[in-house]
């Protein structure tokens, strides 16, 4: 006897609502998605070679940091009055030529610390002029500095 | 006379492509997407009260906690960084490069970089943490 054969249903996968799904994860990586910005201070700092032969200290106010102490024109000051005096000094208002600051640092002062002083310089609008240690100063003896011009 | 009515078609989108499209779409974005390059690189932000939020720039160097430099997630001997700065300057229309030092190192070491930075003819922005927040121990990007 032939029986008849039970007519099998068509196997078949519903896709449409997967561009739904995909759309959803592509909007909600969108919406919910935040670019890092960094924190920072852009500073001006005259570019070119060394110079050798200028005279940093000349007529240039003058910071000089160390590892336990901050002297600005050779007098000692804490973080915040060095940031009062910074912005006292009206540096947007001045020449550029006016505005440029000698920053000294001993070779062993770490960077945090630098990096306050010279932020809180850039933050005043002033432009900073680097002071590089010559070997022979670094090694005690007299010697003579370089300031980025 | 009686006309046969003519049977409406319901309106029908075919949308089963907009599902490969879509992934098309993701597939695209996660090629053409840059990541972080120095997250390898270990350098702990200094902080300062006077620093504010600052567009990511391209070009970008590192001093780390064990006083290696990098550039561009690239380890780069001291003396050959002004000139590879240089070349990466050149004819680009943004000069800036961003600079993070990590906080412990001596001015002997990151003193060198600053000029080599300034020498190349670029503008810096020095990266940092606000103070009062808590430095990452990776880098920012």
């Amino acid at each position: 006897m032939r029986l008849a054969r039970k007519s099998r249903p068509f196997a078949d996968v519903d896709v449409t609502s997967f561009g739904d799904l995909a759309f959803l994860l592509i909007i909600f990586f969108i919406l919910t998605t935040t670019f890092v910005k960094p924190m920072g201070s852009r500073l001006t700092i005259p570019s070119g070679t060394s110079d050798p032969n200028r005279k940093s200290d000349k007529d240039f106010p003058t910071i000089n940091i160390s590892a336990d102490r901050i002297l600005f024109n050779k007098d000692e000051v804490s973080f915040d009055e060095l940031r009062r005096k910074l912005s006292g000094m009206k540096f947007p208002e001045r020449r550029e030529e006016e505005r440029i600051i000698i920053v000294e640092a001993a070779p062993d002062v770490p960077f945090d610390r630098y990096f306050k002083v010279v932020t809180a310089v850039s933050r005043s609008g002033g432009i900073l002029a680097i002071v590089e240690y010559e070997e022979s100063r670094k090694d005690g003896k007299a010697g003579g500095q370089e300031a980025s011009e | 006379m009686r006309l046969p009515r003519r049977e409406k078609k319901r309106p029908y989108v075919p949308v089963a492509s907009f599902g490969d499209l879509a992934f098309l779409l993701i597939i695209f974005f996660m090629v053409a997407s840059t990541f972080m390059r120095e997250k390898h690189v270990k350098a702990r932000e200094a902080s300062s009260p006077d620093i504010e939020k600052a567009e990511l720039k391209p070009i970008s160097v590192i001093l780390d906690s064990e006083g290696q430099l990098w550039l561009q997630g690239q380890k780069c001997p001291p003396d050959a960084l002004e000139a590879a700065v240089s070349a990466l300057l050149e004819g680009a229309r943004e000069k800036t490069v961003m600079l993070k030092i990590d906080k412990d190192q001596p001015q002997e070491k990151y003193g060198k970089v600053l000029l080599a930075l300034s020498g190349a003819g670029a503008d810096i922005l020095l990266v940092g943490v606000r103070e009062g927040q808590s430095a990452r121990p990776a880098t920012p990007n």
